[in-house]
């Protein structure tokens, strides 16, 4: 498979010595001749219906424009997670509220010359409360207390998935042969580290443009068109340059509020959030309390599972309730299982709104699921990778819940793999001499996973393309990508590279721009590479056949080449051979255009064709200090069954990012709050990430067994890579301590209380 | 408040506010905008720069404190030709992704360097402990770090 | 709206009656703490004195048996000086555990004492070492231990810190300092301990034992019972459980009933166990 010229190389970035150099603008740092800057007011109070706002100080105070509340505000209500024309959802969410139901909820507005004078200025805002109502933070509470924060209720969405006979199959199991666990996942900040920006301005004729660094920009499109009764024409959403995402960004709520003020002032107008504002009044990683029950047989089959979920949506529905549907659909792809059921509850509480976060509910599913596992492996006396090995599903198995194919699934292979290379049985016998005494204890663990690629047969999941050649035989790839920072403008770029036999740096990829670019539903779902870079190659196929057509016609034109090679039109090498005489691209494509009079562009649609799983299979090796409960992360090893690396150093830098926010979710990171719901950890300084002296050193190995329908046989990577992280964590901490916590992050206290 | 200091190898005064702070005098009054804001609190480092030899957060520095200084952002460097490695081997290395903190990383790795020659590898952590990364899990910038130094080149 | 007044003195006279003369007055030497509470500081109108143009608050000497750190001396150099690392280890490495290197850059630790935050990192190894700092007002200089400081800490409030003044280590001591935070690197202490043990050196008996905890209280806590437990001891004597116990029973008398309890009785004994290993390391004796 070596005769890839482009695809498989690690070749550096586009725009990386931009970003080097501090030469790239990101949105938080664009401005305008006359822009205003909103700064939003957050409730600060985690629950209560305003009586009175008197905004007089503010709006008295010099260089402020104008002050918005519910008063002033379209009360029209919306859901930021509003994807595609008549989604049905329910949409509970307004530009700015009269009802608090979390502490970062949106209360009012200021528009003012400078963000100080607009900061300062929403601290003159008085905001009068009837009363601070109770909170809702206990998930089992919340379900069952009667209170609720929006018209449905409480418990607001329930689903259910099984197929099998689960009911029948815990009858007949033997008790000892059911292993049961309840596991608590954190609620996340998802720590893009640009904060959240965007940029409105109107234009001419009655047209408004905005500038985000979102994931989805005909999705804002078509919310601000909606909230503002504005025809898609006369709204123009431009993808900016983004400072990480990790589905922070996925979900529209700035943007309307900024293209409302826009348009009642006639100026641009910016929101730059600050941190405290990121970490409390954007999304969230869903925080989920889950129960689960496997039943095992002796030898170590799954014989079934019966899962519980609760699902906490926070003060907002959003995506809260589609992400306990994505968590069901992973449960049947990673094992093979015979009998299973998911049943789950969604319900507000009065915290940040959940939402999209890098594996949408697949890290919080696989550490309910997988940590379960080695409970089990642990009761039967079967060793955790062989419990694995015996159950993970093969290539092209059923998914028993009706899922789309799972392709050439090779999860086995990753495991085996990531054994050998992690020297997990050397290890566990290190482990077993050692005992479990002395206050530094070893443990490993290991984490299968699975996830997505698209969309396939559950939502539209489709993308236009454009491509077309300059006559210098360079290209312009105008798609609708989204760059998030993962390099995905460079792999569009390997790919059509790869089939146009174009050095990558000879094409110009263009991100989203709703005026200018064909239609794509956005970037999410891990349907990057495999959707967007499948539309590409496909697009780039086009081309080149159109390349060898209208060289066709110009052959016959051609001086000096005999009749009978003059139809003989091939491409080698990036060039083209015309009978036995080579001509560069350059020289063919200028004539196309003088001669011909035809242009080199295709217009392209491509809709997903499958949705095969992707694999990753974790190793960690972690020390638990009993004293002080930190855990250090000693060994990793990360093996991944992607198909085929576009760029394997862009799917190690995937995977290293994915284990960094995965060790957080495992050992630190959870937006916290006291009894009354006000929020314990509200910046960098109490919400810790890893930094880089608790990052372990991260050994990556890929399993490139190419998948049918992907691009080159490639399959996602950004999202899978963070999926097993936690689970593999806290297995390995369970494993040096000899017990089975599950309630994350296990903080030091956490680990201390568990101790004594 | 009249200020003088030197930016970039260039003499600068300015006449400011002096409760101003220094990222948003570079960013505003300069616009050097490499100098990025994660946190407002000196504990994302992306606003890192160099005064006097030395890595700090421009966050949490007033520009009344700036009398006298030298200060170098990474458009200095820059403009200085030292980017150039950086540039090279962090392109090399992957160690940059959405490139937010990629600045602040530039500016902690060239004073560790001043610093430190041969920095290994847990030396380099610990110097940019204080910036963080989302994106990289840090490791790949722990490589062009050190590909930079073997380069050598900085320091005393 | 009130602008935050700054003003740059070049003499300490001049800070002095600065101090003297306005209300409201805050003093900020590296800024790292101030500065958090900048938009406070803005709205309260409060003055600022920066001392960033005083000139000679930034040496650090060997004075007999004292060190003196001039009150602007950042943490950085502290950490980084041969002589502190030799004549009061354990503050050097409590000035290398303080933030990160940008802040390390920054922070004073005048103003590490000035500030007194509960979990400052210099604070536990400047009371165990019995250090002393000078102040100034308008009205003339005083040297006053760090403890008597942190407790009077209103008095002193229109008081510049000039000067640290540490008794230097001398060779029959052991130093000590430990910190636990949730994170190993950049990170507020969860607890921290600063030690200063003085041994008989003919037979390695501990004849004084000075240890306090910070983290658990605004001004730092002796840990009396333990200070007891070590004195007159050999190293060799010395019981780990009723060492731990006498460290648990301090923090618990310290927080009783605080959420933090529970986890704090049990990490102090984590620096506990490290300073045994100290102990056996540097003064064990046959």
């Amino acid at each position: 498979m070596s005769d890839l010229k482009y695809v498989g190389k690690s070749i550096p970035f586009k725009y990386a010595d931009q970003k080097i150099a501090g030469d790239l603008k990101y949105v938080s740092d664009l401005s305008m001749p006359g822009m205003l800057h909103l700064k939003l007011l957050t409730a600060g109070i985690p629950r209560g219906k305003v009586k009175e706002i008197d905004t007089t100080r503010a709006e008295a105070l010099d260089g402020v424009k104008k002050v918005y509340t519910f008063k002033n505000t379209p009360r029209r209500p919306f859901n930021g997670y509003y994807w595609y024309r008549d989604q049905e959802m329910i949409k509970d969410e307004v530009l700015l509220t009269d009802y608090v139901r979390h502490v970062g909820d949106r209360v009012a507005a200021v528009a003012a010359e400078s963000s100080e004078t607009a900061e300062r200025a929403c601290e003159l805002i008085e905001v009068e409360y009837e009363k601070q109502e109770k909170p809702i933070l206990d998930l089992e509470e919340a379900l069952v207390g009667g209170d609720a924060l929006h018209e449905k209720g409480n418990p607001f969405a329930e689903r259910e998935f099984a197929y099998g006979d689960v009911d029948g199959l815990f009858a007949k199991t033997p008790s000892e042969l059911i292993f049961s666990d309840k596991m608590e996942t954190p609620k996340v900040h998802h720590a893009a580290m640009e904060n959240h920006a965007c940029l409105a301005y109107p234009e001419p004729q009655g047209k408004l443009t905005v500038i985000s660094p979102c994931q989805l920009i005909f999705s804002v499109r078509l919310i601000i068109s909606t909230l503002l009764d504005l025809p898609l024409n006369r709204v123009r959403v431009i993808k900016g340059n983004m400072g990480g995402s990790f589905g922070a960004k996925q979900e529209t709520f700035l943007e309307p509020l900024a293209a409302f003020v826009a348009r009642d002032l006639n100026r641009p107008v910016k929101i730059f959030f600050n941190r405290r504002e990121s970490i409390l009044a954007t999304r969230t990683r869903s925080k989920i309390l889950g129960k689960v029950k496997t039943a095992v047989s002796p030898e170590g089959k799954i014989l079934g599972r019966d899962i519980d979920v609760i699902v906490d949506a926070g003060g907002y529905t959003s995506n809260g309730d589609i992400v306990s549907a994505a968590m069901a659909k992973k449960i049947s792809r990673l094992y093979r299982i015979e009998h299973q059921r998911y049943h789950s509850y969604s319900v507000h509480t009065t915290t940040p709104p959940g939402g999209p976060c890098r594996g949408y509910g697949s890290p919080q599913i696989h550490a309910l699921t997988e940590v379960n596992l080695d409970r089990a492996a642990a009761a039967l006396g079967i060793d955790r990778v062989e419990l694995r090995l015996k159950n993970l599903l093969h290539p092209h198995e059923k998914d028993l819940l009706g899922g789309p194919d799972i392709g050439n699934a090779r999860i086995i292979e990753a495991l085996e793999k990531g054994r050998e290379e992690f020297n997990w049985t050397r290890k566990k016998k290190a482990n077993q001499k050692s005992g479990r005494s002395g206050r530094y204890r070893r443990g490993i663990g290991v984490a299968c996973a699975t996830h997505v690629n698209g969309y396939y047969n559950v939502y539209p999941d489709f993308s236009g393309i454009n491509i077309r050649f300059y006559e210098d035989g360079s290209i312009l790839l105008n798609t609708s990508i989204h760059d998030l920072g993962t390099g995905a403008r460079t792999i569009m770029a390997q790919i059509a590279g790869e089939v146009l036999e174009v050095d990558p740096e000879q094409i110009t990829v263009l991100e989203g721009d709703t005026d200018r670019s064909p239609y794509d539903v956005g970037c999410h779902a891990s349907r990057g590479t495999y959707v967007i870079g499948k539309a590409v190659q496909q697009a780039a196929v086009k081309l080149r056949e159109l390349l060898l057509e209208e060289t066709k016609k110009l052959a016959k034109n051609l001086p000096g080449v005999k009749p009978e090679e003059k139809l003989e039109v091939v491409i080698e090498e990036g060039r083209i051979r015309i009978g036995s005489d080579h001509y560069s691209y350059q020289e063919i494509i200028s004539r196309i255009q003088l001669e011909n009079q035809q242009e080199l562009n295709v217009n392209y649609s491509y809709h997903s064709q499958a949705n095969p799983a992707s694999y990753g299979a974790h190793f960690v090796q972690a020390e638990v200090d009993t004293f002080t409960g930190l855990v250090e992360v000693k060994d990793y090893v990360a093996v991944h069954d992607v198909g085929q690396a576009i760029n394997p150093l862009a799917v190690k830098t995937q995977i290293d990012g994915g284990v960094q926010m995965g060790i957080g979710m495992a050992l630190m990171e959870e937006i916290d709050f006291d009894q009354k719901g006000y929020p314990l950890n509200t910046n960098f300084h109490d919400y810790h990430l890893i930094n880089a002296p608790a990052m372990p050193e991260i050994r990556v190995f890929l399993i490139e067994d190419k998948e049918p329908h992907g691009p080159y046989g490639a399959k996602s990577i950004g999202e899978i890579s963070t999926v097993p992280v936690a689970a593999a964590v806290v297995n390995a901490v369970n494993d040096a301590l000899g017990k089975f916590l599950t309630t994350l992050p296990l903080t030091p206290p956490r680990i201390i209380d568990a101790l004594y | 408040m009249k200020i003088n200091f030197i930016l970039n190898d260039e003499e600068k005064t300015v006449d400011i506010q002096p409760d101003t702070r220094l990222v948003d005098l570079l960013r505003e009054r300069f616009n050097l905008l490499s100098v990025k804001e994660g946190c407002g609190q000196g504990e994302c480092g992306a606003c890192t720069v160099i005064i006097d030899g030395k890595a700090v957060t421009s966050c949490l520095i007033l520009v009344s404190q700036i009398e006298g200084s030298i200060i170098w952002t990474v458009e200095g460097l820059e403009k200085s030709g030292e980017l150039e490695i950086f540039k090279k081997y962090f392109k090399k290395h992957g160690a940059v992704q959405c490139g937010y903190c990629t600045p602040g990383m530039v500016m902690s790795a060239r004073a560790l360097l001043n610093k430190n020659k041969h920095p290994d590898r847990e030396e380099i952590r610990k110097a940019i402990a204080g910036n963080l990364c989302r994106c990289t899990g840090y490791n790949n910038i722990i490589d062009a770090i050190t590909a930079i130094a073997e380069e050598g080149g900085f320091g005393v | 709206m009130s602008e935050l007044k700054v003003y740059t003195p070049g003499e300490v006279k001049e800070v002095l009656k600065l101090l003297h003369d306005k209300e409201k007055v805050r003093i900020l030497a590296g800024g790292t703490d101030l500065l958090l509470e900048l938009i406070k500081l803005k709205r309260e109108g409060c003055v600022l004195i920066d001392l960033s143009r005083i000139e000679g608050l930034e040496y650090i000497e060997k004075k007999d048996e004292e060190l003196e750190i001039g009150s602007l001396v950042t943490f950085t150099d502290i950490h980084d000086n041969p002589v502190i690392n030799k004549y009061a280890p354990a503050l050097a490495a409590a000035s290398g555990q303080v933030g990160s290197v940008q802040i390390r850059n920054r922070a004073t630790i005048g103003g590490n004492i000035a500030h007194a935050s509960p979990a400052a990192d210099s604070l536990p190894v400047l009371l165990a070492a019995g250090a002393r700092i000078k102040v100034l007002n308008a009205a003339g200089a005083e040297t006053v231990l760090v403890e008597e400081f942190l407790h009077n800490k209103d008095k002193y409030r229109n008081h510049l810190i000039t000067a640290i003044l540490i008794p230097v280590k001398g060779d029959n001591m052991i130093d000590f300092f430990g910190k636990v935070a949730y994170r190993r690197d950049v990170a507020t202490a969860r607890i921290n301990m600063g030690v200063r043990t003085v041994y008989q050196p003919e037979n390695g008996k501990i004849i004084k034992a000075s240890i306090f905890l910070g983290a658990l209280s605004k001004t730092g806590v002796r840990a009396d019972l333990v200070e007891e437990y070590l004195t007159g001891k050999r190293v060799d004597e010395l019981e780990r459980e009723r060492f731990f116990a006498a460290l648990r029973e301090t923090v618990d008398k310290s927080i009783p009933g605080r959420y933090s309890q529970p986890y704090k009785r049990r990490a102090i004994c984590g620096l506990g166990d490290d300073f045994l290993q100290e102990l056996q390391r540097e003064g064990s004796y046959e």
